[in-house]
């Protein structure tokens, strides 16, 4: 086996490799990384032959069990994507003759294409599109080695990549019309979607306490599409997950209240927006608050959660109202629910039942004024907003508001709520984000996981009040966002003698994260997302509405690229001849067939004969003085090449004339 | 049925690749189809396809695209291999039995573009790499029968670069080509000493002038160096009236071929020893004569009967 064609594959398994890292299990990957390595160890040593047939057997067997024990099955996309590359790892260890190789590298493509069912993102893109490099290099090689057998260098290698670049480059035109007019059919048959583990920044649980140190992802949690200026300021955007009314002292959770579907009845002040999760599967629907779902998948609950009632994987933004300012309704409570809003344990954090009993009684049992001073409370008594609060134990509660008094968002939102249970106001506790940034175009609106908030709800009036602890505390956290308060409040981030690099870290990833981020969402939006509604305002524009458009546009598109590339070519070969030589050529056209010049005939003897056939023969010798000053003389100045192209007019007058 | 309709396609080939001499590749001289792995290639598009549209995934309805795309270009960029090739293809006027005959295939293009050409003709394929102005390929093959040689088509193919599409085209040579028989062995019976007077006898009868030919082995070199022109040798065995006279009817063999056998490896005797002679045949008869014109004569007429 070649040498050449063997460093292909290699290279293509790697790529293969690299791409699955990320959503395969470890022990998979581990046993993938090392065959790949022996192969890469045995490469070095000039050794291509192909493993024994037991090993063979032995890793596939390996492979499969493993697969079979971390996804229960060999099917599905995540568990087939494994299956296909442990088949082309096999294949590449057995193969030797080139009839295994073509088999190989074909099949790395569809390897390769198959890892794009595990993420769409710019960089699996990219590993796609060198795998599929590599694997057409390979092709190349198999054919070019039959001819020339030469070394491994890597100027070879920088030549053929090189082949292979122009010729995708020839293609790109072509695909890129493909791509933007093939019409979008839907899908043949229904295929399962992976069952998933989302990971969001909101989990369905909070236990304050347990966090010692919060650590700040700057990762993307979603993107708002809409004009921001139909929306609230910045303090207002209060994007909801999901609310926690059940306390047992140490986690809240959401009870079954919240479960219950709630009817939404169409409202006239509207605003229309466009959710885009960065993660496809999430749990919930973050939307501002209050707002309701457009798509029928989507389900609204009683605590104006929004999930998905299926798991549907698709890259759309999802269609959203947001109902206004004014949408807060009266919602009556039932006794149960009201009783269960009130709810406290007794005989835990005595210290903070005593204050809220107290506060309550001077101010008249009033709860407005009772919030109120609850708030100045917070303010008066020195707490701190910092994301290394240190973990809490025993009457949490308690310790955080009388000893402690550091914490974040969480700790503030669980104690207020508590205080106003103990005075016997119905409360509750709402995740979800708070604030985000305007993209750097302009165009979108993005929410980050570190802005991941948790405020509390009352019930005032027959309604629930959002009052947001944390304002009191750290008001520039709402103000300018949780990004920017980040970078100027450096207590924020504890007291050790690190922060200040910790600080210029944050810093500069918040940068390179807002940007790639912004690049993976204009990735997203245009090649990823691009739809059939894309589609059609694309043919929109070029005026056709109609269905035949697409097949117009595709035949016009690929015959206009050909036209180009054969007009590119002509240019390129009439470029070629010197101005004189196209002169003569044209001469020769414009003669009848027996006076074209034969092969043998130097431009002279040509001449000479056509002097024959006329009179006149002066012109014909002037034309070859002419023609020797041009060409021997090296004078092919505009003047001498302006005589030439007369005389040549001249001679072909004569000739028509005899 | 199908063998008769089989054997009309292949004389419509023939007639319309028919070539006589050299030619130019155009395109309607150049056949463009997918290759062997090139259906493995479009099951993938066909797989990738699918996926792209089941999973509503456009990075793998782009990927089949670009592979798509890629196929398309291969036809072009395969189709150019042989596009605007001038071929020559050249062939020895007469062969003998049991000495290799060549065919000789001059490729020229106008232009320097690298071009893998692949060329089967009889069994025997072979590879030429070829970005030159000119090149040359020299196929052998031993022809085995006396008579008229078919040469039956040469096939001029490519599949670079990937090997997904196969551009191909045929040649059939119009030239015929002659096979004379094997020469009898004379050598074996009569130990003649090969009497290679010319080179050490300086004394020759006479001078004539160069006729197309002649051997160079008898080129009177000193008449040529003073500049008293181009002459040859006559020496005086050459030079003698005596000659040997081959009748087809008095070669003592019994058949046809063999007679024509024992008259190839006469004429070849003859050439040897510088003795002119002539040709007796049944259909023909060759003048007295000798040297490489002579035996080429001889030998399309020995292997024409």
């Amino acid at each position: 086996m070649n040498r050449q064609i063997y460093f292909c594959i290699l290279a293509a398994l790697g790529f293969v490799l690299l791409g699955q890292v990320a959503f395969i299990p470890v022990t998979l990957s581990g046993l993938w990384g090392i065959v790949w390595l022996s192969l890469v160890w045995r490469f070095s040593k000039h050794l291509m032959n192909p493993f024994p047939k037991w090993i063979l057997v032995l890793f596939v067997f390996m492979s499969l069990a493993l697969i079979y024990v971390n996804y229960q099955t060999l099917f599905g996309v995540e568990a087939g994507v494994a299956f296909l590359s442990t088949c082309l790892f096999a294949k590449s260890l057995e193969s030797k003759n080139t009839r295994d190789l073509l088999i190989v590298f074909n099949f790395a493509l569809f390897v390769s294409a198959s890892l794009l069912l595990h993420s769409q993102a710019f960089w699996m893109a990219v590993i796609v599109f060198s795998a599929f490099i590599i694997c057409l290099l390979g092709l190349y090689r198999i054919q070019t080695n039959l001819f020339n057998k030469s070394k491994l260098s890597s100027k070879q290698l920088k030549q053929d990549i090189k082949q292979i670049f122009k010729f995708v480059g020839i293609a790109t035109p072509f695909f890129i019309l493909l791509f933007i007019f093939f019409p979008r059919l839907p899908p043949l048959w229904a295929i399962p979607i992976q069952k998933d583990r989302a990971t969001t920044g909101i989990s369905d649980r909070m236990s304050p306490g347990d966090i010692a140190q919060l650590s700040q992802s700057s990762a993307l949690a979603f993107r708002v599409i809409t004009d921001m200026y139909q929306l609230p300021s910045r303090q207002s955007l209060y994007w909801r997950a999901l609310v926690l009314d059940e306390y047992d002292g140490v986690t809240w959770t959401s009870s079954f209240f919240n479960q219950q579907i709630k009817m939404e009845p169409a409202h006239q002040r509207a605003v229309k927006y466009q959710y885009l999760p960065a993660d496809e599967q999430s749990d919930w629907i973050m939307g501002l608050e209050y707002s309701i779902p457009q798509e029928r998948y989507l389900q609204l609950y009683q605590d104006n959660s929004i999930r998905p009632s299926k798991l549907i994987k698709r890259n759309q933004p999802i269609q959203m109202l947001w109902l206004g300012r004014s949408a807060d309704e009266a919602i009556p409570l039932s006794s149960r629910q009201f009783e269960f809003n009130i709810k406290f344990d007794h005989d835990r954090d005595l210290k903070s039942q005593k204050l809220a009993y107290e506060l309550f009684e001077k101010n008249q049992k009033q709860p407005e004024k009772y919030i109120q001073s609850v708030l100045s409370w917070y303010r008066k008594n020195g707490f701190v907003y910092t994301l290394t609060p240190g973990t809490l134990g025993g009457d949490r509660i308690d310790q955080f508001l009388f000893s402690s008094r550091k914490g974040f968002c969480e700790h503030y939102a669980s104690s207020f709520v508590m205080l106003m249970r103990y005075a016997g106001i119905p409360a509750r506790v709402v995740t979800g984000y708070q604030g985000g940034q305007l993209a750097p175009d302009g165009q979108s609106w993005e929410v980050r996981q570190l802005d991941a908030h948790a405020w509390s709800e009352v019930y005032l009036n027959g309604k629930w009040k959002r009052i947001d602890p944390t304002a009191m505390i750290a008001p520039q956290r709402l103000d300018s966002g949780m990004q920017d308060y980040l970078a100027q409040d450096q207590t924020v981030w504890g007291d050790e003698k690190a922060k200040a690099w910790r600080l210029q870290q944050f810093k500069f990833l918040k940068n390179v994260r807002i940007w790639s981020d912004y690049l993976s969402y204009q990735w997203q939006s245009k090649v990823v997302g691009y739809d059939v509604e894309k589609q059609k305002s694309w043919l929109a524009r070029l005026g056709l509405d109609s269905t035949y458009g697409y097949v117009i546009v595709l035949i016009l598109g690929v015959g206009g690229v050909l036209v180009i590339y054969v007009g590119f070519y002509w240019w390129k070969q009439t470029n070629q001849h010197k101005e004189y030589q196209r002169l003569i050529f044209k001469f020769e056209r414009s003669v009848p067939k027996h006076l074209h010049k034969t092969p043998s005939e130097t431009f002279s003897v040509w001449m000479q004969r056509l002097g024959t056939q006329v009179q006149n023969k002066q012109v014909f010798e002037q034309v070859i003085v002419s023609h020797q000053k041009i060409v021997f003389l090296e004078q092919s100045n505009r003047a001498n090449i302006q005589e030439f192209k007369r005389l040549l007019k001249d001679c072909a007058i004569a000739l028509k004339q005899s | 049925m199908q063998n008769g309709f089989k054997q009309k396609i292949e004389k419509w080939v023939e007639k319309r690749f028919q070539v006589d001499g050299e030619k130019t590749l155009l395109q309607k001289d150049v056949l463009v189809f997918i290759y062997k792995q090139g259906f493995l290639y479009l099951v993938l598009i066909l797989i990738t396809f699918i996926a792209g549209i089941n999973y509503a995934n456009n990075l793998i309805l782009g990927f089949c695209f670009l592979i798509s795309a890629m196929l398309c270009i291969s036809f072009y960029l395969t189709f150019k291999q042989l596009h605007a090739l001038k071929v020559e293809v050249i062939a020895a006027e007469v062969g003998q039995v049991g000495q290799s005959l060549m065919l000789k295939i001059l490729f020229k293009q106008k232009i320097n573009s690298a071009r893998y050409l692949r060329v089967q003709w009889q069994e025997n394929e072979q590879l030429i790499y070829f970005d030159q102005a000119q090149q040359a390929l020299e196929l052998t093959v031993l022809p085995q029968h006396r008579g008229h040689y078919e040469v039956g088509s040469i096939k001029l193919f490519s599949t670079y670069p990937l090997g997904l599409v196969r551009a191909w085209t045929y040649f059939y040579p119009k030239q015929k080509i002659w096979i004379a028989p094997k020469a009898y062995d004379w050598q074996k019976e009569h130990k003649n000493q090969p009497t290679n007077v010319n080179d050490s006898l300086d004394e020759f009868k006479e001078l004539r002038s160069f006729q197309l030919g002649d051997s160079y082995q008898n080129v009177a070199w000193k008449q040529v160096a003073r500049g008293q022109g181009f002459f040859i040798k006559m020496f005086e065995a050459q030079a003698n009236h005596q000659y040997l006279v081959i009748d087809y009817q008095q070669i003592p063999a019994l058949g046809h071929e063999e007679k024509l056998s024992f008259i190839m490896g006469l004429v070849e005797q003859c050439e040897q020893l510088g003795d002119d002679y002539c040709l007796i045949l049944p259909h023909a008869i060759l003048e007295r004569g000798q040297g490489h014109a002579q035996l080429i004569k001889a030998k399309l007429l020995l292997a024409q009967a």
